[in-house]
This record gives structure tokens, sequence and C-alpha cells, in this order.
């Protein structure tokens, strides 16, 4: 049982306090989604959750241990992380690009081992991309090349993964399938923590919700519990309809 | 993994190929067999000195500064990201060459054989440790770029002023030679003073290809991946000074090596910049040395500099490349 536990982190940024004080934990087996408008702080509450951006105060820890004092490899054989920006400088072939995820066993070397080897194709396997191994990433399309940077943080073979509006520039087959993704993911033991603004989305597949507004977390439960309209309207601005299954935006607020 | 082991092994064979190609030919008329014989130590004393003293020492410089050069641009190209980044285009040749320069001007070359080399390291160094920061304020390859064009601009004018405060016709002629650039006349004991710091930033550079790699994926995943970025940095910036300062120390200002190299190559590598670096260092020396022999067989009444030609056969292709570019790949 993995734990990624955030107490009390702030963060400033340019004098100007991005994060307030904020509490959250993602075990394993659990998917949770972090929503809140642009500029709420959600990719610095991650990033900092990471020690990936320098928190003011708080600490984050892994299974009890201090994510900021642990060597980077060490929190990279525990956390997969994807960056909002996912970017690729060089159109590499997909099977290389899955195997970056392996950086955090092979250290400097870059040697692959048969493990790292299997873990790299049981990635690519798990995300559908076998016929597409040895293609090029600049001549995949844009669902194709989601899945590639999933398979990359799957074959990394962490615990728990962060993936920053992975689902942003994907049309609703593909988010789908990428959540789908994720939710095997947690099925079989794995925890995920997933930043995203698609609230019909979130309803259907997270089994938690963390809102943020303005910097801190005002939310945190179970989509029954905190998915109402009035916390739609108090964090989006938005006039939404939901029932058990279904939600849909009627209005934005003025 | 087969692919570039072929890739590897036919570019060692070529530079093999390239250096005795380069004992054979040269301004004066050999026969082959005295070459081969003096290449066995037999054969006279005269051809002895032709090849020992003069035609190899200059191939393996020309091989040396080629390599160099060509590890360097593909450790800055991976680094910055951009396929347009190497010591001629940014800049970092042009200070390495200035500092050397200076050195030589103020007469500080005379208290030590070190003095060059070190000079040239330093230039070079302060070149590339500014592009490292530039880099990291502007997310712009356009600006990078212009960065490294400000840099050689700035160098050119210091270097034209240098030119005009000459002394006399004879530093006048040996600051000109610096800075375009040749391995005219290096010997052995030349080779010595550069070798050391580019086998120093050969080893820096080794140790950070695979954090180059990573870096494709930005730095925000490369960090999350474990890459300590800063110390990645510095690695790649003290390999790709000391071996840019290296070569320039041995040869002057060499331009476009370190761009066209890589190009060539990445395809061959699957586009990985870990794998790059050292088919890089090959190709780059062997196109140096196949330059140098071109530059000694012309017909010209002066010698051609090394510099001239690689820069009027590099910088069509640099814009060729340019114009190749589209979106964000080459």
């Amino acid at each position: 049982m993995s734990e990624l536990a955030v107490t009390h982190i702030s963060c400033q940024l340019h004098g100007r306090q991005i994060l307030q004080s904020s509490n959250y934990a993602v075990s394993s087996g659990e998917l949770v989604v972090l929503l809140g408008p642009n500029g709420a702080g959600k990719s610095t509450l991650i990033q900092a959750s990471l020690g990936l951006v320098r928190a003011h105060t708080g600490t984050a820890t892994i299974d009890g241990c201090d994510v900021l004092r642990m060597p980077p490899i060490e929190r990279a054989r525990s956390i997969a992380y994807l960056p909002q920006a996912r970017q690729l400088a060089w159109p590499l072939n997909v099977r290389d690009t899955v195997s970056l995820g392996r950086y955090p066993h092979t250290g400097a070397t870059g040697v692959l081992t048969q493990t790292d080897l299997e873990f790299v194709d049981k990635a690519l396997r798990d995300c559908d991309l076998e016929d597409f191994a040895d293609r090029r990433v600049d001549r995949l399309s844009g669902g194709e090349l989601a899945r590639v940077h999933v398979a990359r943080a799957f074959s990394t073979d962490a615990k728990i993964i962060v993936a920053d509006e992975p689902t942003g520039s994907l049309d609703p087959k593909h988010a789908f399938a990428f959540m789908n993704l994720i939710r095997s993911f947690v099925s079989a033991g794995g925890g995920a923590l997933i930043v995203m603004h698609d609230l019909a989305l979130a309803q259907r597949f997270a089994d938690r919700l963390l809102w943020m507004h303005e910097g801190r977390i005002v939310a945190d439960g179970t989509p029954a519990e905190t998915l109402t309209p009035d916390r739609c309207a108090q964090v989006y601005g938005v006039d939404v309809a939901i029932d058990q299954h279904s939600l849909s935006i009627q209005g934005v607020r003025p | 993994m087969k692919g570039l082991y072929t890739v590897n092994l036919l570019l060692i064979v070529l530079s093999v190929i390239a250096v005795i190609a380069a004992c054979f030919i040269g301004s004066t008329a050999l026969p082959a067999s005295s070459i081969a014989k003096a290449l066995l130590l037999q054969g006279t004393p005269g051809d002895h000195i032709v090849l020992w003293e003069i035609r190899l020492p200059r191939a393996i410089a020309a091989f040396l500064v080629g390599a160099s050069l060509g590890m360097s641009g593909a450790a800055m190209q991976g680094l910055f990201r951009n396929p347009l980044a190497d010591p001629g285009v940014l800049g970092v040749s042009a200070c390495a060459s200035l500092a050397a320069t200076v050195a030589i001007y103020y007469g500080l070359t005379l208290m030590s054989a070190w003095v060059l080399p070190m000079a040239a390291i330093f230039g070079a160094l302060s070149a590339t440790i500014l592009l490292a920061v530039a880099n990291r304020y502007t997310k712009s390859v356009v600006t990078l770029l212009l960065i490294g064009v400000a840099l050689s601009s700035f160098t050119a004018a210091v270097m034209a002023l240098l030119l005009n405060l000459a002394p006399n016709p004879f530093s006048l002629s040996d600051m000109l030679n610096w800075s375009l650039g040749s391995v005219a006349n290096r010997g052995l004991y030349d080779i010595g003073f550069a070798l050391p710091f580019m086998t120093a930033g050969l080893i820096c550079l080794l140790a950070a290809q695979k954090g180059l790699d990573l870096l494709t994926l930005g730095e925000g995943a490369a960090m999350s991946l474990g890459l300590r970025l800063a110390g990645h940095r510095y690695l790649v910036v003290a390999g790709t000074g000391l071996m840019t300062g290296g070569a320039v120390a041995l040869a002057g200002a060499i331009g476009f090596v370190g761009l066209i190299a890589p190009h060539i190559i990445r395809p061959f590598v699957d586009y990985r910049p870990s794998q790059l670096l050292v088919p890089s260092a090959f190709l780059g020396g062997t196109l140096l040395v196949l330059a140098d022999i071109c530059v000694r067989v012309m017909p010209t009444s002066n010698e051609l500099n090394l510099g001239v030609m690689a820069a009027l056969f590099g910088a069509p292709v640099f814009v060729w490349i340019v114009v190749q570019r589209r979106g964000s790949y080459v």
C-alpha cells in the first residue's frame, strides 16, 4: 500500500502566494481527480508535491519518506509524472520514448536489462501501442501520442501516477480511452492523481475529487458528496445540472 | 541497436581510411610506396619526416578538432533541444578564438605553453555558460540564436580591433590565421597540449549523454524522472567548453562541423540524442580530415585556411537545414 501524503504545503512565486496551506493524500487503488479553474494553483500544487518546485512550507511524503529529501532517482521510481506541456523535442520512435520511463532504474548508464525491456513491452501492450512501436512519434495522431506519454509513465512501474491535464487536447473518445487506461492502472493496485477540466469525465471515473480555488483546496470527497451545483458555481462560476449519472452546464455566472 | 553498431563501425573505418589517405596525399608529391615504407618505419629519413612529423600529426589534429566540434555540436543540440545549436553558430568558437588571440596579443603565451589552450577554454566556457543561462530564461529558439549572433558579432568586432592594432605584419598574419582556422604545421607537441582538455570534455559529455535523451521530454519531465537538471547542465556546459576550447587551441575557429555532423547522423540513430555523440565525433573528424586534404591539394598560390573551407561548404548546408525544418522537428 503506497501513499502520497501532502501536509500544509504552500508556495510563493515572485512574492505572490500561489498555494496556501494545502493537505491531501493519494493512496494505491484510488483515482483522485484535481479540479479547479485556470490559475487556481493545480500545477503548482502537483509540482510542489513532487519536489519539482520549492515549497515554502509543508511536507510531502511517499510511504512516509520525505519527497523533498529523497534522492531524485528514488523519488522517480515511486511517482511517475506527466507534465502539462508534454514535449518531444526529437522525433524518437515510440519504443525509445517509452523506454525513457526506465531511467529511474537504469540510471545514467541507460543500459536496459531484460527486466527493463519486459516493463517497456508491458507498457506498450497495456496502451495498445505494439503496432506502433517502431514508428516515429511525429507521425502519430494526438490520441496515439497521448498513449505514448502514458506508456512512458507506466513503464517506470511507479506506484503512483500524477498527470497534469492529460486529456486537455484529446477528443471525447480518446479522453475516455485515456481515463480507461488510468482506471485499469488503479484497478491493478496503482494510485493516480489527475488534473482535468472535464467535469463529466471526472464524475464518471474519479473515486475522489479535490477541488481547488484561489490557491487552496476547498473540498475533498467522492463525486457524490462534492460535485454539487453550488460548488461548481463557487469554483468555476458556472451553473450545472447534475443527476446521479450525468452532468450538463447550463450557463455562466456573471 | 544493431544498426547503431553498424553506423559506429562504418564511421570508425571511414575515419581510419581518411587519416591514412591524408598521409598519402599532400602538396609534396611523394610516391605511395615511400609513404607505405615510412608507415612501416622503413624508407628514407626524408620520408619519415614528411609522414611522422608533417602529414600524420596534421591529419590527427584535423581529426581531433573535427571530432571535438562534432561531439560538442551534438551535445549542445541535445541540451538546447535545437538542431541549429553548434559551437560555431552560437559564437562559442569565436569567443574561444578571441580569448586565445588576446593571450597571443599580450604575450601571455610566452609564459607557458599551457596558457594558449587555457585561454581558449576560458573563452569557450564563458560563452557556453552565457548561452546556458540565456537558454534558461528564454524559451525562444530565435532569441538563443540571436544571442549567438550577437556574441559572434561582438567577438568579430574585438578581433577586428586587435587586427587593426597589430604591432607588425607578422603578428597580424598570426592572428588572422587564428581566426580563420588551420591545422597546418601542427605537430604531436601541439596535439599534446589540447588532448588532455578534449579528453576531459569527452568524459563529461559521455557521462551526460543519457540525460540528453530525457531532456527530449522537456525539463519538467526529465527532472521528474530523476535527472539532476543543474548538475547535468554543468556537465554538458563543461564538456562542450573543454572540447571546443581544446579544438580552438589546436586549430583556431572552425565553424559548421558541429552543425553538419549531427544533422547527417541523426536519422541513423533514430534521433536519440544520447546515441548521437560518438558517431557525430567520428563523422566530424572524418569530414575535417577530408576538408584538410582538399585544402592541401587545391592549386592555390597560398594554402586556403581550413576554417574558410569549412565555412564555404558549411554555410550553404546551414541554410539548407533551416529551410528544411518544418515545425519543431528536423
